[in-house]
């Protein structure tokens, strides 16, 4: 989002071998790896984000589950 | 291909606009967002998961999509390309990630702004927030990486840099050099 080129950027000189990937990408590629496996996780052991769906019915009052009172599905059927 | 400087100019207007604009209109939504978790008063909770539900779908959306088609545009319009540099390559993930997760949720928008709408106490139904405050920070990283550009070549990058400077030595070195 600006007019800065590329040629200005205060980038190292030509070297003989191929840079190594920043420190400020890799510590925060890290840190974020790390959170995504927690979470996946936690998801695993069924410590749910939300009420553990994905999709419109999660927002409904109860996360979509059907209330205590409601007959289980299935029940009356044939 | 690098553009013209008119066109460049043009398109990093519009790079811009559209991308203060999605944060701008993340923010509203934030602040709808808020409302519904704080408020207790059903009428304007009702009002706000139909103001977010209009947001979502008519600026964050088509806002979202414009900056991502526009910023890759621009990437490869000037000098810094689309993979040469770590805080573009950065910039487009984040970018990506967000916007995937914005399509993955209007869907959920629009149907709590339906729901509330005949909800008897739209209070009750569950707040977007974590998703409000997860596109907020993306975008504010993107945002800095705009404005700080830190440095950083990627290989690809690096390559294409040793390839110019090759053919800039090879074109600028004297005839008699490259006849022998």
């Amino acid at each position: 989002m600006s007019d800065q080129t590329a040629a200005t950027s205060g980038d190292p000189g030509p070297g003989s071998s191929p840079p190594r990937i920043p420190r400020w990408v890799k510590w925060p590629a890290i840190i974020l790896g790390v959170l995504i496996v927690l979470f996946l996780v936690l998801r695993l052991f069924g410590v749910e984000h939300g009420t553990g769906q994905h999709g419109p019915q999660r927002h409904m009052p109860g996360g979509g589950n059907p209330p205590a009172s409601a007959p289980a599905h299935g029940g009356d059927h044939g | 291909m690098i553009m013209p400087p008119a066109l460049r100019k043009t398109v990093l207007f519009t790079h811009v606009i559209t991308s203060v604009g999605w944060l701008g209109a993340v923010l509203a939504y934030l602040a709808l967002d808020l409302t519904t978790v704080a408020s207790q008063d059903t009428a304007t909770v009702r009002g706000a998961y139909t103001g977010m539900g209009l947001i979502v779908g008519y600026a964050i959306v088509p806002l979202a999509l414009a900056s991502l088609l526009i910023g890759i545009i621009n990437a490869l319009g000037t000098t810094w390309g689309l993979l040469r540099h770590w805080w573009v390559v950065v910039k487009l993930i984040l970018t990506l990630v967000a916007t995937l997760i914005l399509l993955q949720e209007t869907s959920s928008v629009s149907y709590l702004a339906d729901l509330a709408e005949t909800a008897p106490d739209p209070r009750t139904l569950s707040s977007t927030l974590p998703h409000s405050i997860g596109g907020l920070l993306i975008l504010l990283t993107t945002a800095l990486l705009s404005v700080f550009k830190p440095r950083g070549l990627t290989r690809y990058g690096w390559r294409k840099q040793q390839r110019r400077i090759h053919r800039r030595d090879r074109d600028t070195a004297p005839a008699s050099l490259i006849s022998e």
